[in-house]
């Protein structure tokens, strides 16, 4: 194989160009690369159209708002999604099944849930943005406001004359 | 450690040695604190086992609470690179055996031992002369330094010890033992400390010392001059942090009256001040260093403590308030003077956001509910309100997930929350997401074992009632919280007329009461005017058999005349009326429409198709025409056609009163259809891919000789045909006069029958040979098995070839 000449190596580089298959090369934010298939690149909508544009392919593509342990994260969703086309049942039972792993996994550490969403925003990736989006709404769905903010750590902050507003909001016609 | 594990231990450090062990960290704890036994004898290391030459492949030591009697003279531990003994005893003899033993050491750390009075690190072999890091916690003590010339960093905390002893090494002593260090931190203590610090003579420069950083608590009117000596001293300073723990309450003014002095810091670049709390001692510390250093570039007040949490020094966590402008301005003030070279200053806080009159209101509220501060207490920093931070638009999707009256709810968590929820751009009001549907299911499924017990009859009587007045009341509470959260919002949106964001869809799920007419209307209005695009209305007419109103509800059509409504792509209904007048000319964006449990009549379909220029989609469940419920014109008549249609996918589903079915769609791809075997008249479908046709209550053959006779004439392009039918207990064999005209694209058929464990399956060949370019086929046949007569099925051999067949699945 490295003895082969390098015509013959072009050659076999555009044609894996052409079948789709060539590797992306993705950096972090502290400058770790990262090389994934194209199909699997593709279910970024942000790196699809980078890529369509014809940028800088062989570069790779800094991401300059991801850190390296969201984006092995994203990596590993985006490479079930994107090299694997489900078409029997049982296929797609086994993505679903993937799929209600992964955000399991992340439901428990909520700050890094939260990382990966971001990365699924800014990356726009459009399938683990819903899933981590929903796995969020689930949590909220069914608490009171107090068992919210006990979930969340969120801090209340509202002043009496907030709460009048939102009362007044809510009575008056 | 219990006493008899001293032996299984033993064996265990046996076999690793014996095996090479690297490693070695055995931790043993005496006490535990609930235990009322005498506490075990500390375990003893085993030295038998590293004497004449063996162990020596042991490189890492570390033990906690064991004893380790070194005899004079022993002669292990050679290959020792890294020891670390924690609450152990350990005497002078022992230390000076070991340091003599081990020439590879480079790592060397005692915590909370005892038993030593002078240690001494002594050794002409050693390879921790080439010492780098010195790392010292405890009370002050006196050192010893005779050769260290590579020392970088030093650490030194004196813990709690108000002798005035460790101030004094340090402005004395401490340069001269450690000349060389480029890197030094200092924590000791002087709260009101008796004697003055004042050192007789200036000490000897630290050369290379780059940064330095200073931990000291002290009464808020001690003197801290000593700090601007050690500054002195230090020619090439970079960095300089400094954090003093006061006593804030009781400051006397006036006192700090510090000599001027032309000393210049020409290389200090950065300061950072720590728990920063305007006292005079460190404002006037501030200016000093803002009059002397020329090349400052930064000069940072903080708060927040340096190690909070260790590890995360970079995020200042601060308990209580902000900065306050005033704040800030005092300090810009109190400075300006001194600040000859122009420094930047910054004021670090915690938040950007939040710097209003406010904030003491807020402060109060959060003393009222200290949940969250009591749990982030408890947790540390892991419990921190990550989710406020994210960006509004994520904010939105997260809340976009959840029903109208949820997300409403969230403004209440917070000021981030507050006006969130008005710009989620669906709106959801749903009667079932109330009392969550499972819930209630949970409650039927624990019952219905009692239900289908006959033993249990008495009981059933009692239970049945409980749950018929619990599923009563859930539904009256249901009703309760629907309409208040529907009446909710429309006042809201009434009473802010500024909120103009736009409304992508609405989706309503109810049963239908006669009070929600007007608010639906209201609803539906203010989902148009702000340009709904999926608008999906979901009613009910009955509950548990009764209904709650008289008329089903009207979808209001004057919304969407005179190019009004032309935001709407989608548009679902269900137990609904839709009476579209002849003339009406609304719709005209529609690409979705789907009809379920509704009165259609030949008018309104043809009205519609005639406006709908752009409908892709269109589905039709359980409809119904004339003499039904509702009065109106019949529609046995189903008729869609029109050449300009971009329609790709229709359905019709048990509309058992259409006989008729006619249809001219250039562009349709999918065709399904659902109920009793109807006449069908297709014009022009020529790019329809996919079928699927399903025959209930259709034992008259009709089908039958329609899918092998005319099927093929009117979907002669197909590429999938799924079919679902019964032919059981059939009278008349099916036997078409010709062969039916062949399905030439055809790749894929799906046959469900149902039939009679004897009926003759010879027409399935036929549909097969008509198929010339079938690749998968799947067949499924629902007869009654236990009937079946020997003999019977018999066919001709016939010499067809299935050329392209790939995939058979019975």
């Amino acid at each position: 194989m490295a003895s082969g000449s390098g015509a013959a190596a072009a050659a076999a580089d555009a044609e894996e160009k052409e079948s789709g298959s060539r590797m992306i090369t993705l950096t972090s934010n502290e400058g770790k690369a990262f090389v994934v298939t194209e199909a699997s690149a593709r279910q970024s909508a942000t790196i699809r159209s980078m890529v369509d544009d014809g940028g800088c392919v062989d570069k790779g593509f800094p991401l300059p708002n991801v850190d390296s342990k969201t984006l092995a994260r994203v990596i590993q969703y985006s490479d079930e999604h994107g090299n694997k086309e489900p078409h029997t049942v049982d296929e797609r039972a086994a993505l679903a099944k993937f799929d209600r792993d992964f955000i399991a996994e992340l439901d428990a550490d909520k700050a890094f849930l939260y990382d990966v969403t971001m990365a699924a925003n800014y990356l726009h990736i459009q399938g683990l943005l819903a899933l981590t989006t929903q796995c969020v709404a689930d949590t909220i769905k069914g608490k009171t406001p107090e068992e919210i903010r006990t979930a969340f750590g969120i801090e209340y902050d509202l002043t009496a004359q907030d709460e009048k507003e939102i009362k007044e909001e809510d009575t008056h016609a | 450690m219990e006493d008899c594990y001293a032996k299984l231990i033993d064996k265990l450090i046996s076999i690793a040695i014996c095996r090479g062990v690297e490693h070695l960290n055995l931790e043993t704890y005496l006490y535990s604190a609930n235990d009322q036994r005498p506490s075990p004898a500390p375990y003893k290391f085993p030295l038998s086992l590293f004497a004449d030459g063996k162990g020596l492949s042991v490189t890492k030591l570390i033990l906690a609470e064991c004893t380790l009697s070194i005899p004079v003279g022993f002669a292990g531990f050679k290959s020792l690179v890294e020891l670390s003994f924690t609450e152990m005893h350990i005497s002078e003899d022992m230390i000076q055996t070991l340091i003599e033993n081990c020439p590879n050491l480079e790592c060397f750390r005692l915590r909370l031992c005892s038993g030593a009075r002078h240690l001494k690190i002594a050794s002409p072999h050693l390879q921790l002369r080439e010492i780098m890091q010195f790392t010292y916690r405890g009370p002050c003590i006196s050192m010893v330094l005779s050769s260290v010339p590579l020392m970088e960093h030093a650490c030194l905390d004196y813990e709690g010890r108000r002798d005035g002893e460790s101030v004094k090494y340090i402005l004395g002593k401490l340069s001269q033992d450690f000349s060389l260090l480029t890197s030094l931190s200092i924590v000791l203590n002087t709260y009101r400390l008796k004697n003055p610090v004042i050192p007789e003579v200036v000490p000897t420069p630290f050369k290379n010392l780059k940064s330095l950083t200073l931990g000291a608590i002290m009464h808020c009117n001690d003197d801290i001059g000593w700090v601007t000596m050690l500054l002195e001293v230090a020619p090439v300073l970079e960095s300089f942090q400094i954090e003093l723990l006061t006593n804030e309450k009781r400051e006397h003014p006036g006192g700090v009256l510090w000599e001027p002095s032309d000393n210049a810091h020409r290389h200090l670049r950065q300061v950072k001040f720590y728990r920063f709390r305007m006292r005079q001692a460190d404002v006037a510390l501030a200016g000093l260093l803002l009059a002397r250093a020329p090349l400052l570039q930064t000069m940072t007040f903080s708060r927040g403590s340096v190690h909070r949490s260790p590890g995360q020094t970079a995020q200042y966590v601060e308990a209580a308030a902000d900065w306050t402008a005033e704040q800030r301005s005092a300090i810009t003030r109190r400075l300006e003077t001194c600040n000859a070279f122009g420094a930047r200053l910054e004021f670090r806080r915690k938040r950007k956001r939040g710097l209003g009159k406010a904030a003491g209101a807020r402060k109060r509220a959060r003393e009222q509910h200290p949940g969250v501060a009591k749990l982030r207490k408890q947790h540390g920093s892991t419990f921190e309100d990550r989710i406020s931070e994210l960006p509004d638009d994520l904010l939105i999707t997260i809340l976009g997930h959840l029903d109208t009256r949820s997300s409403a709810a969230t403004s209440v968590l917070s000021r981030r929350w507050q006006h969130l929820w008005k710009s989620v751009p669906k709106l959801r009001f749903s009667q079932h997401d109330i009392v969550p549907q499972t819930e209630l299911s949970r409650f039927l499924r624990a019952h219905e074992y009692v239900f289908f017990k006959p033993s249990l009859c008495s009981w059933k009587r009692r239970v049945r009632v409980n749950l018929d007045r619990r599923i009563r009341l859930t539904d009256m509470y249901r009703t309760r919280i629907f309409s208040s959260s529907l009446t909710g919002f429309l006042h809201k949106s009434n009473a802010g007329d500024k909120n103009n964001t736009k409304i992508s869809s609405l989706f309503l799920s109810c049963t239908m009461e006669d009070r929600y007419v007007n608010l639906v209307d209201k609803l539906v209005s203010i989902a148009v005017c702000r340009g709904v695009e999926d608008l999906n209305l979901t009613t009910s007419f009955y509950y548990d058999g009764q209904r709650r109103s008289t008329t089903p509800y009207e979808f209001p059509l004057s919304l969407f005349t005179d190019g009004k409504g032309l935001s709407l792509t989608e548009l679902k209904l269900c137990e609904c009326t839709l009476n579209i007048p002849i003339g009406f000319d609304g719709f005209k964006s529609l690409v979705k429409l789907s009809l379920t449990r509704m009165p259609i009549s030949e008018d309104m379909i043809h009205t519609l198709f005639e406006n709908c220029l752009k409908l892709e989609c269109f589905h039709l469940n359980h409809c119904w025409g004339a003499n039904h419920l509702f009065a109106g014109p019949g529609a046995n008549h189903l008729k869609i056609a029109s050449h300009d249609l971009q329609l790709r996918d229709i359905m019709v589903n048990s509309c058992e009163q259409i006989t008729h079915m006619e249809l001219v769609a250039p562009k349709l791809q999918q065709f399904r259809y659902r109920g009793p075997s109807i006449s069908m008249m297709l014009g022009s479908v020529p790019s329809i891919e996919h079928a699927c046709l399903h025959y209930e209550d259709s034992r008259d053959g009709e089908s039958v000789k329609y899918i092998l006779g005319k099927l093929s004439q009117d979907f002669p392009l197909l590429t999938s045909l799924s079919i679902d039918f019964d032919t059981y207990e059939l009278k008349n064999p099916v036997i078409p006069g010709g062969l039916p005209t062949a399905f030439k694209n055809l790749r894929s058929l799906m046959l469900r029958v149902t039939m009679h464990s004897n009926d003759d399956l010879a027409w399935a060949t036929m549909l097969l040979e008509v198929a010339p370019a079938l690749e998968s086929f799947q067949i499924e046949l629902i007869s009654n098995k236990k009937r079946e007569h020997p003999g019977g099925v018999l066919w001709e051999p016939s010499d067809f070839e299935h050329h392209r067949l790939r995939q058979v699945k019975f």
